[in-house]
């Protein structure tokens, strides 16, 4: 959860970039809406719950819920005119890019 | 020689599950104490020299204070032991990702429902930082 709390904490500094925040759960729409309810989040959490999204990026992890099934790999883009410019595919599911080196991206890709 | 209390009997255990429990519960919140998990380990080999005195201490005694040391000191090395593990080897387990999406590529065009109901294009705006995460269990 630390990494919504994350996005969420710094969401002015990304607003400031013209950047929109969006997260993909695996979740359904009303466990997504306690979540967001729950952090105060002001960015949507979309309901990705067929894995839709999730295989589109080629991202499925297989067997890796606590009680089976597939979860999306931790994975963070930045996308601009509809076209990926920046990608994080974590090699350890712990470690996941800070809000600040997001905005460092962003501030190099502008430049 | 006067039969003492023995405070790292119970002080060394405790310490150890303190340790291990907080990096799920507590730590894991703040990234840098989360990436690499320094303070648990710290806490964790810390309860392991603690429960090691109480053993030695114990073993003079022997009885009921030597089987609780002697078990003190397995829980606290175990502890150890897998906190190490699933932070340096299993938590790396994630399948390879040669074939997902990179830089350059469009962006599939996918509508999602959001938490309050609304259809949201993937692409639809100008400039997006996409996350996926791996849901709230």
């Amino acid at each position: 959860m630390s990494e919504l709390q994350g996005l969420q904490s710094r969401i002015s500094d990304f607003e400031a970039q013209g950047i929109q925040l969006i997260a993909i759960s695996p979740d359904s729409v009303e466990q997504n809406r306690q979540v967001a309810e729950w952090l105060d989040l002001d960015f949507p959490i979309l309901s990705d719950s067929m894995l839709t999204a999730t295989d589109a990026f080629r991202l499925r992890h297989a067997d890796a819920a606590p009680g089976g099934g597939d979860l999306p790999r931790p994975a963070t883009y930045i996308i601009e005119s509809g076209r990926i410019v920046w990608r994080d595919l974590t090699d350890n599911w712990r470690v996941r890019p800070r809000p600040d080196q997001l905005l460092a991206a962003i501030a190099q890709l502008e430049s | 020689m006067q039969d003492r209390t023995n405070h790292a009997l119970w002080a060394g255990p405790l310490l150890a599950l303190f340790g291990f429990l907080s990096y799920y519960t507590i730590f894991y919140q703040w990234p840098a104490l989360r990436d690499i998990p320094w303070l648990n380990l710290l806490l964790l080999i810390a309860s392991v020299a603690i429960c090691w005195k109480g053993f030695s201490q114990a073993k003079q005694h022997g009885g009921w204070r030597r089987i609780a040391g002697g078990a003190g000191l397995t829980l606290s090395t175990a502890l150890t032991a897998l906190l190490t593990y699933y932070c340096f080897s299993l938590s790396y387990g994630l399948p390879n990702a040669t074939t997902a999406i990179q830089v350059g590529d469009y962006v599939p065009e996918i509508t999602l429902q959001s938490h309050l109901g609304a259809d949201t294009l993937l692409s639809g705006s100008e400039r997006t930082l996409l996350v996926f995460y791996r849901g709230h269990w």
